[in-house]
């Protein structure tokens, strides 16, 4: 694999080197592995020198801290509706890490400038029970960083054409009414991968959200606002199909690793994620990190990114078909 | 609250003016004895109290265990016979006991000794007295030594260590004398709570199947790692060097997987709630081999019920067998 590196002085191969093959890896939704990290008062702990040696030392020859490979994923499962009063929620665990997403819908006004067009916000929080550090102001940085993330992939530009869901199927009166959505994400546990974890439970808990049927009444428009009755019974779902999920592609050292622990992000150089769609598209892209990446790295990381993601939606559907499983018992 | 001692009836009334004094025992000096206040062990150091204490019948019993052993001192148990009795302790947290061997976290270096971190309420504390030097020789420690005490260990270290007693505070005190004990490198540090890993004779463990040392702390920090010769210290500095010259210095990959085995088999053990013994972690790598269970679905559903299952057929054989004695 090309490095970016730049105290290499070698020179740079002339074309990408193909795709690593993986293996399939159908996993049943399983119970996710204990942590094996404490949370300390101000910092994630610490990892001396021998244990960096071996966690860089095992990404290089392919056999990771937990005897997963470069490319696999951790134990996925998934939980959907587990917080009543939200039209939609998830939780999603991999691993040690665990986050809930919630989708609440209110009527409300759409903007001047988008008659058409229902909104959606996304907000992401820390709880403190993932790490001490969050506790107050301590997240701020951190969730700022994930929602922002997460709007770009989701949201679309700023006249919502390209969003993940469907804006002006949100609309209820033109110009008058339309939902409003909120998505509010919370970090319960942090082990790493948070984007990746906060993308598949925001889907997740699109595919379980109900939006209540109104009914519009135009003949008492007096104060210009007109009546809607909304239904208790009638319930409309959402075509998630488009949702993309996000792939974070860690670089530690000369390679790349898919759903890295908190351990391992500590030794990343760089991390590039990738908001790739059910048809193979791309609809989002960040990097994080300081260190310089060559383009061809990163065509590099965005094509294996494009590779993972067939796996993690099987992954991920198979998750949630296992918990619809469970619901409907 | 503490029950009133219980009142004996005094045919005289209560006594009247200053009792008389005992005759001096040691005329020529006066022997300081530490007043044992009701409920309270002499030796025992505060810092502890709170951890473990059962109301006995009589009054708290203080936290004894580190000094009284066998049948009176055994762990706390509810008992019925006392009304009102409860008990209340701390099973996650470590219970710490004079030669215990434990795995800690070197966290600050203070003048003279290292803090560790280890699974408890307080920090340990490593004193440069108490570890080896690098050339070996017994000596007194200098300022330069002081000054060096980063060559030995840094911040974020893993390091394997003996208790050596407790401080007046009730931290540990520990040691660190005899080549075995010290820094742990190439490999990795698991977690598991402290009342999975019971006390026995021997907590280092060469696999040489495997070429795997395998460190059960007492204070559930469990090591898994390349089996590193005992050697002097001063090669360690070589080692160093070729941390730095890093692809060529790689854990090979077939230790690599060992030790991936058994990492993974103690952190199934502990989501079981099995005690970790040597015997177990290996029988549990042995038989993820035996049934071509790669290593990272160790930790998936199929394999974690067929350990359960060949653990509770185990346990049903041994009570069967203890039965047929019987």
């Amino acid at each position: 694999l090309i490095s970016g590196d730049l105290n290499l002085d070698s020179t740079l191969p002339s074309k990408l080197p193909p795709p690593p093959v993986f293996r399939s890896s159908a996993a049943p939704p399983p119970q996710g592995s204990p942590a094996s990290r404490r949370a300390r008062d101000d910092t994630m702990v610490g990892l001396s020198e021998g244990e960096k040696h071996f966690i860089r030392g095992g990404i290089a020859q392919d056999l990771r801290a937990d005897g997963r490979r470069r490319l696999q994923f951790r134990a996925l499962t998934v939980e959907t509706g587990i917080i009543p009063q939200a039209n939609g929620s998830a939780r999603v665990r991999m691993g040690a890490t665990e986050v809930i997403a919630s989708v609440k819908a209110e009527l409300g006004k759409p903007t001047i400038l988008h008659p058409d067009k229902g909104k959606v916000s996304i907000y992401v929080d820390c709880s403190p029970t993932a790490a001490p550090m969050f506790e107050g102001r301590g997240s701020e940085e951190l969730s700022a960083e994930l929602s922002v993330g997460l709007q770009r992939c989701l949201l679309g530009g700023k006249s919502g054409a390209g969003a993940a869901i469907d804006l002006s199927s949100l609309i209820v009166v033109e110009g008058k009414a339309c939902w409003d959505l909120y998505i509010d994400g919370l970090v319960v546990s942090s082990d790493g991968n948070l984007l990746d974890a906060l993308a598949a439970a925001i889907k997740v808990a699109l595919s379980d959200t109900g939006i209540p049927k109104v009914n519009v009444s135009l003949n008492n428009e007096t104060d210009g606002e007109p009546e809607v009755d909304i239904s208790d019974e009638e319930f409309l779902q959402f075509d998630t199909s488009g949702v993309p999920v996000i792939i974070t592609l860690t670089k530690v050292g000369k390679h790349y690793i898919v759903d890295a622990t908190s351990e391992e992000e500590s030794q990343m150089s760089s991390a590039v994620s990738v908001s790739v769609n059910s048809h193979g598209q791309i609809c989002g892209l960040t990097k994080r990190g300081g260190a310089g990446l060559d383009p061809s790295v990163i065509f590099d990381m965005i094509s294996v990114a494009k590779n993972v993601s067939q796996r993690f939606y099987t992954l991920l559907e198979s998750a949630f078909a296992a918990a619809e499983a469970v619901a409907d018992e | 609250e503490r029950p009133p001692p219980p009142a004996e009836p005094d045919p005289e009334g209560p006594p009247r003016g200053r009792a008389p004094r005992a005759p001096d025992p040691c005329p020529r000096g006066r022997v300081r004895r530490r007043r044992h206040r009701r409920g309270q062990h002499p030796r025992q150091p505060r810092g502890q109290h709170p951890q473990r204490a059962w109301y006995d019948g009589s009054g708290w019993g203080g936290g004894g265990d580190a000094v009284r052993r066998g049948g009176a001192g055994q762990q706390a148990r509810l008992r019925e016979d006392a009304p009102g009795s409860f008990v209340l302790f701390d099973l996650i947290r470590y219970k710490p006991e004079v030669g215990d061997i434990i795995v800690g976290r070197v966290i600050e270096i203070a003048p003279k000794r290292w803090r560790l971190e280890i699974n408890f309420s307080q920090d340990a504390v490593l004193m440069l007295s108490s570890m080896n030097l690098p050339d070996g020789i017994q000596r007194r420690r200098t300022a330069v030594d002081e000054l060096n005490m980063r060559s030995i260990f840094e911040e974020n270290d893993v390091v394997c260590a003996e208790v050596r007693g407790f401080q007046h505070d009730g931290s540990l005190h520990l040691q660190a004398r005899s080549q075995k004990y010290g820094k742990l490198q190439r490999g990795q540090l698991l977690t598991v709570p402290a009342y999975l890993v019971k006390r026995r004779k021997l907590h280092f463990h060469h696999l040489e199947q495997y070429d795997v040392d395998l460190i059960l702390g007492c204070n559930g920090f469990i090591w898994v790692g390349e089996h590193v010769v005992v050697r002097e210290i001063a090669d360690l500095k070589e080692d160093e060097q070729k941390l730095s010259a890093e692809a060529e210095t790689f854990t090979p990959i077939e230790t690599r997987r060992h030790i991936c085995r058994l990492a993974n088999a103690a952190r199934l053990l502990s989501a079981l709630g099995f005690t970790l013994t040597v015997e177990l972690i290996i029988q549990t790598a042995e038989a993820s081999v035996s049934s071509n269970v790669e290593i990272n679905d160790m930790l998936g559903a199929e394999f974690y019920v067929q350990t359960a299952e060949g653990e509770a057929k185990r346990r049903g054989d041994l009570l069967g067998k203890k039965r047929s004695i019987q």
